[in-house]
């Protein structure tokens, strides 16, 4: 009995070891390509640099380049309220319309695995250079557009984004208020970019829909449950965690997003004449508090607001 | 009988719904891409013709050629592959050993690191760009490289940059896939890992000869999510790579170098780059798409 227990002894204790030994690589790199950067993002954020010859001499500035990004400069409020803007409007929106597009394909039909397929391709093409370039194109055209107002092939891009003017008028006809209409035709501008960024969310939505038991639909089928009921008291709360989790990853995978003004505004302002670190990282760090400030929020909704359910095992 | 009637017509109703919904969608998704390539087989006196909505009349490959050229597109495309490839077993070994830690073993830092790693995704890659940039103009691992031969290295134009990230899990999506393993290793059974336990197994035959082939899948994942991020990756490779090209930043200089055009040929040229450079991926996930999406549902997140 006693050697049992010693042998367990020894075999958590190597356990352990090994689990710190495969930790090892991570580690090294959260030290040297994470931890260290961010604390000297920190530091650059509080102090001036000046190069004197070869060497740069740091003063300590407290929150001066805060208040600077803050209350000096322009244009940082203004990207900093548009960047929060965009996950304001389009996060809702791509939960929507994953969640939409998961009803519409958790059930068999024909073309199904093709049309899951293209839905995914987004995911592939849509990301990093393809993206950069693709909006230079659309700015280029939105330019060209504004120049000339001729009407070939290549400015149809131009011709899309004008399309929802049609349609506000439309709606401005019928009496709705303007907030409305102006809410309503930036949806439709940005139906592309909800459409582009749901790809992950809707095949994470399709599987959770699919790993609920049929027994629970068949039991409320006997009770005389309507789909509708079905759809609210069964499928919602059983997906509940993965609508959190699919909430969260939207709300990241935009503010990484190389579609994303900010982030592009900062990069600018490093790299730009001005090259000025320190302001720049001061904006990051205002940035990234306002996101953990979403997060946190969400995380708050979606757990105080007993939105999610979750299971007992 | 009426009732059965209303049945039939409402599910008639919904396919018909549903279908001109998804074709639509696929259209949306689908027409951007078509859109480049006809642009790009678009001959020069078809560019300026305004009665040309979709199809050229005169085809020509003059585009592509002129875009292969400036992409040097042979010798750019087999360092990219080079370098994605090496990117991409890195990290899968450097996610998995990560993941697998976290997942099996009980420790003391354990929630620790756990926190650490998600705090790695959340952080917006610009905080740390450009300490991480200097980082690499003088790389040194706690003085021990200067110790030895005197200076730091300049690891800048070099993808050994990249490769560290991605050996020691540090990328932009590292967090990502470190959770997604986790959750896989975490809905392993525990009995077969016992009972290895029994018959005498070490803690590494066990990881190396039940957890890595039943993860097969996953890894696969992780390898091919890692290959095509680092082939659009934009972030990476303007940050450490100037004179040394891949892919992107040769589609980047390319598209941008185009000034001096009109903006119709500076489009078609960088219509006809996209296409060039999607190409492979295209074909990847053309051959792959069954471990991209189905893996997404088998990583234990669900279920």
């Amino acid at each position: 009995m006693k050697k049992l227990t010693l042998r367990e002894a020894s075999s958590s204790a190597k356990k352990k070891r090994f689990a710190y030994i495969l930790l090892i690589p991570f580690l090294l790199g959260f030290l040297l390509f994470f931890a260290r950067p961010l604390l000297l993002s920190l530091y650059y954020s509080f102090n001036s640099m000046n190069l004197s010859g070869a060497k740069i001499i740091y003063e300590y500035q407290g929150f001066d380049k805060y208040y600077q990004a803050l209350f000096v400069n322009t244009d940082f409020r203004a990207e900093l309220l548009s960047s929060l803007k965009q996950i304001v409007l389009n996060v809702p929106l791509i939960m929507f319309f994953s969640l939409f597009v998961a009803t519409l394909l958790s059930k068999d039909f024909k073309g199904r695995n093709f049309t899951r397929v293209i839905l995914f391709l987004p995911v592939i093409i849509s990301t990093g250079v393809l993206l950069q370039v693709e909006n230079a194109d659309y700015l280029m055209a939105q330019g060209q557009a504004m120049i000339s107002d001729t009407a070939i092939g290549l400015e149809e891009e131009a011709a899309t984004y004008a399309s929802s003017m049609g349609l506000k008028d439309l709606l401005l006809s019928i009496d709705l208020p303007a907030q409305v209409t102006d809410y309503m035709a930036e949806i439709i501008d940005n139906f592309y970019i909800v459409l582009t960024s749901s790809g992950v969310q809707i095949t994470l939505l399709i599987a959770a829909w699919q790993s609920i038991p049929p027994s629970l639909y068949e039991a409320s089928a006997i009770e005389g449950a309507t789909a509708w009921e079905d759809f609210w008291k069964i499928t919602i709360p059983m997906i509940s965690p993965y609508i959190f989790v699919c909430t969260i990853y939207s709300i990241v995978d935009t503010f990484t997003s190389a579609n994303n003004g900010l982030v592009t505004y900062i990069r600018d302002i490093a790299n730009g004449q001005t090259m000025d670190y320190g302001l720049a990282s001061a904006m990051s760090w205002i940035y990234f508090i306002m996101v953990s400030i979403c997060l946190g929020l969400v995380a708050l909704l979606f757990l105080r607001g007993r939105l999610v359910v979750y299971q007992e095992r | 009988m009426v009732k059965i009637n209303s049945t039939k017509a409402k599910s008639l109703l919904m396919s018909v719904f549903r279908y001109a919904f998804l074709i639509g969608l696929i259209f949306t998704i689908l027409y951007p891409q078509l859109n480049k390539v006809i642009i790009a087989f678009r001959s020069q006196a078809d560019l300026v013709d305004s009665s040309i909505i979709f199809f050229p009349k005169h085809f020509s490959i003059a585009s592509f050629q002129e875009s292969a050229e400036n992409l040097e597109y042979f010798p750019t495309l087999f360092r990219t592959i080079l370098i994605c490839t090496v990117s991409g077993i890195l990290h899968v070994a450097s996610c998995t050993l990560t993941a697998y830690s976290i997942a099996k073993f009980e420790f003391k830092l354990k929630k620790f690191i756990y926190a650490l790693i998600i705090l790695t995704f959340l952080v917006p890659p610009t905080l740390i760009s450009l300490p991480l940039y200097t980082n690499f103009q003088n790389f040194d691992i706690f003085g021990i490289i200067e110790a030895i031969t005197g200076s730091p290295l300049t690891l800048l134009d070099n993808p050994i940059s990249i490769f560290l990230l991605y050996a020691t899990a540090n990328c932009l999506k590292s967090g990502l896939f470190i959770f997604l393993l986790i959750q896989f290793f975490k809905n392993m059974p525990r009995v077969l890992d016992e009972a290895a336990e029994v018959d005498g197994a070490t803690n590494a035959q066990i990881f190396i000869k039940l957890a890595l082939p039943a993860a097969r899948t996953m890894l696969v994942t992780v390898f091919l999510f890692t290959f095509v991020w680092q082939w659009t990756d934009t972030y990476y490779t303007s940050m450490f790579f100037n004179e040394f090209t891949v892919m992107s930043s040769a589609l980047m200089k390319s598209v941008s170098g185009s000034i001096e055009r009109t903006f119709v040929e500076s489009s078609q040229l960088s219509s006809a780059g996209s296409v060039l450079f999607v190409i492979p991926i295209i074909i990847l996930y053309v051959i792959c798409n069954k471990a991209f999406v189905q893996s997404i549902e088998n990583s234990g997140i669900v279920g």
